[in-house]
């Protein structure tokens, strides 16, 4: 799925290199590292934030570095979640199916399917600022996974629940990531995430992949 | 082509005296305020808040006048303007000190207290070395503020008191030496971009640490009772004058075609203000949305407006009627804009930046983010600032001196009175201008308070 290459980026004096990464034989990569390692500058290079020169960033043989963020049509969920706090679970999925122009029937059905898959019934009109850390992540699992993305990149998805909810949430997670067979990139330091999900794990450190 | 070096220094020093005694007063009592506000409970504290910052929002022609309401005697020169200035930003100091205190100090206290640490190594040790960065932004914000301010010195400085934008403002309408103001005005210009950046580069934000216990011992009862007497003097004695005058005065003479004249004009600058402000909102969002930082607005901050007033004198037409408000409107733009734009729209900046991330990542369009995401939730913020335009265009008046503007506004009118010594006609322009603010806030607040439905 995912090579890149000749990936070079200085940023606030801190290094990222890495010359070839090919995990196109993995659908579920894991980069782990300890803090300061290099782990979030990847992850914000391949969501488009950062603009290394010459580099490449190739997904299904599709040539994704030079594209804009919102060309690259990835599905991120963020360590903090990041959902829209004024809007309802539902209003945060439906922006970015509408967004991404995801509104088939089909769509919708997968949809219903995924929201108790997910048990997310009882809290789908609840703003998401009322949300509990356990129900935010898998509306932002949800979103992510019905924005049709190319790829999903997942940063630290778990980090922020208790034991209880982590451990349903990698198993709900790894489900509907082998159901829907989409590439996955998560960054985590916790080696429990990366078996939940069956990943390839690559380690990085001082910006290096080793 | 003399220069008047000694005059220079002269004005300079007093902007000095002015600027950083200004800084002292309102660090050191600033702080002993502080530790009475943390002795509220926390609605208490949400309540008191908004009368704290009363006087650092409102346009400086309403401090003034409050300021002139509250002592028996007003010293005008350094002491006038320092009183002033200090009346502006006290209450400001009083919350940021605050903030600072519970959510960076309580915790250390607690620590301290466990392992005996005596209060004197607690202050000099911990206290001020946490809180050093947050004094130092603190006192060159209130800084720039006071170099920077045209209004106060001119009204309240007497002859002694001119400070370096008072100065400059002299060389231009009264003496017209033009080389020396171009050279004055290079200093001011200087002085203030590289201050600013200096100050916002590395601008030190109360909010960054999440502590929040209160410790009983932190607090003040003292502090607190003097936080309240200040307040109600403040508020109250404003209320009683304006009450005393309205008693006193015939209404005719202060109410007449020029008071109603100088709102039409007032509510026309008010209409191109709001206009220009709306479209450059919507283009630093789209800056942002389109992944460009802003920071370019930190040079705005603090502008002078002596120095604006003579680029607008120098470069456009004089004696236009029109061209009299398109200088005023940008001019209240550039003047006002960073500021009101930091404080209602980006106060959480990484919030903004976030939420903006993720409409890009999902392809949310610009439209759908402003209405869906921007909008929904700075909405009640948006409608404050905008309500604030409308203070801010009834209420100016340095501008239009500094740049030889025609136009007769409310603003221009209450100064025309103060300067002629007849308050009571001031206080009640003021008065109509704090009313009907409050009135276009609450109906501004009654259409848009649901829009859209959720």
């Amino acid at each position: 799925m995912l090579i890149i290459q000749n990936l070079n980026l200085k940023i606030d004096g801190f290094t990222l290199s890495v010359k070839h990464l090919d995990l196109s034989q993995h659908k579920v990569s894991a980069v782990m590292g300890p803090s300061g390692s290099g782990k979030t500058t990847l992850f914000h290079t391949l969501l488009g934030l950062h603009q290394p020169e010459k580099w490449s960033f190739k997904l299904n043989n599709q040539e994704m570095a030079h594209e804009k963020i919102e060309d690259r049509r990835l599905g991120i969920v963020f360590q903090n979640h990041e959902l829209f706090p004024h809007l309802s679970a539902a209003e945060n999925i439906m922006i970015v199916m509408q967004g991404r122009k995801v509104d088939s029937k089909s769509d919708f059905a997968r949809l219903e399917k995924f929201k108790s898959d997910l048990k997310l019934e009882f809290c789908w009109r609840t703003k998401a600022e009322n949300l509990s850390g356990g129900e935010a992540q898998r509306v932002s699992l949800l979103r992510a996974l019905m924005s049709q993305p190319r790829m999903l990149l997942l940063d630290e998805p778990f980090s922020s629940l208790d034991d209880e909810n982590k451990k349903e949430a990698r198993k709900l997670t790894a489900d509907l990531i082998s159901q829907l067979d989409i590439p996955t990139l998560m960054i985590t330091h916790d080696i429990e995430d990366a078996r939940a999900l069956n990943a390839h794990i690559v380690h990085i450190n001082n910006g290096l992949i080793i | 082509m003399n220069f008047d070096y000694q005059n220079f220094i002269w004005a300079l020093k007093n902007s000095l005296i002015q600027g950083l005694g200004t800084v002292f007063i309102c660090l050191t009592f600033g702080s002993y305020l502080a530790l009475g506000l943390m002795f509220f409970s926390n609605k208490n504290q949400a309540q008191l808040r908004p009368l704290c910052l009363i006087s650092y929002i409102l346009p400086s022609l309403f401090t003034i006048l409050i300021s002139l309401n509250s002592l028996p005697l007003f010293p005008y020169g350094h002491l006038g303007v320092i009183f002033i200035f200090t009346v502006m930003h006290l209450g400001f100091v009083t919350i940021y000190v605050a903030q600072a205190i519970e959510k960076k100090i309580v915790q250390l206290d607690i620590v301290s207290r466990a392992y005996n640490i005596s209060r004197f190594n607690f202050y000099l040790r911990i206290f001020w070395p946490t809180l050093r960065k947050d004094y130092l932004t603190l006192g060159s914000i209130i800084f720039l503020s006071c170099i920077s301010s045209l209004s106060v010195p001119l009204l309240a400085g007497g002859g002694k008191g001119t400070n370096l934008e008072v100065y400059i403002y002299e060389k231009i309408f009264i003496e017209q030496s033009w080389f020396e103001a171009l050279v004055l005005s290079a200093v001011q210009f200087l002085s203030l971009f590289f201050l600013t950046q200096l100050v916002f580069k590395n601008k030190n934000d109360p909010s960054d640490t999440t502590n929040k216990i209160i410790v009983q011992k932190l607090k003040s009862r003292s502090s607190a009772a003097l936080l309240l007497t200040l307040l109600i003097v403040y508020i109250f004695g404003y209320l009683y004058k304006v009450t005393d005058v309205f008693l006193e005065t015939n209404l005719g003479t202060v109410f007449d075609a020029d008071f109603f004249l100088a709102w039409v004009n007032s509510m026309f600058l008010f209409a191109g203000f709001f206009l220009i402000s709306s479209l450059l909102l919507v283009l630093v969002l789209y800056q942002r949305y389109s992944g460009y930082k802003t920071h370019i607005l930190n040079v705005f901050l603090y502008p002078s407006t002596v120095l604006l007033g003579f680029t607008f004198y120098l470069l456009l037409p004089v004696n236009s009627v029109f061209f009299d408000y398109i200088k005023m409107a940008f001019g209240l733009l550039i003047l006002f804009f960073a500021g009101l734009y930091q404080s209602y729209v980006a106060v959480d900046q990484k919030k903004l930046d976030r939420q903006i991330l993720i409409c890009r990542v999902y392809q949310i369009q610009f439209s759908g983010f402003l209405k869906n995401i921007f909008w929904p939730q700075t909405r009640k913020n948006i409608l404050f600032l905008v309500s604030l335009l409308y203070l801010i265009s009834i209420s100016e008046f340095a501008l239009f001196k500094a740049s030889g503007v025609q136009i007769q506004t409310l603003g221009v009118l209450s100064e025309l009175y103060l300067n002629s010594y007849r308050m009571n006609q001031a206080y009640l322009i003021s008065f109509f201008g704090l009313a009907t603010w409050c009135l276009f806030y609450f109906i501004l607040r009654g259409i848009y308070a649901d829009y859209p439905k959720s």
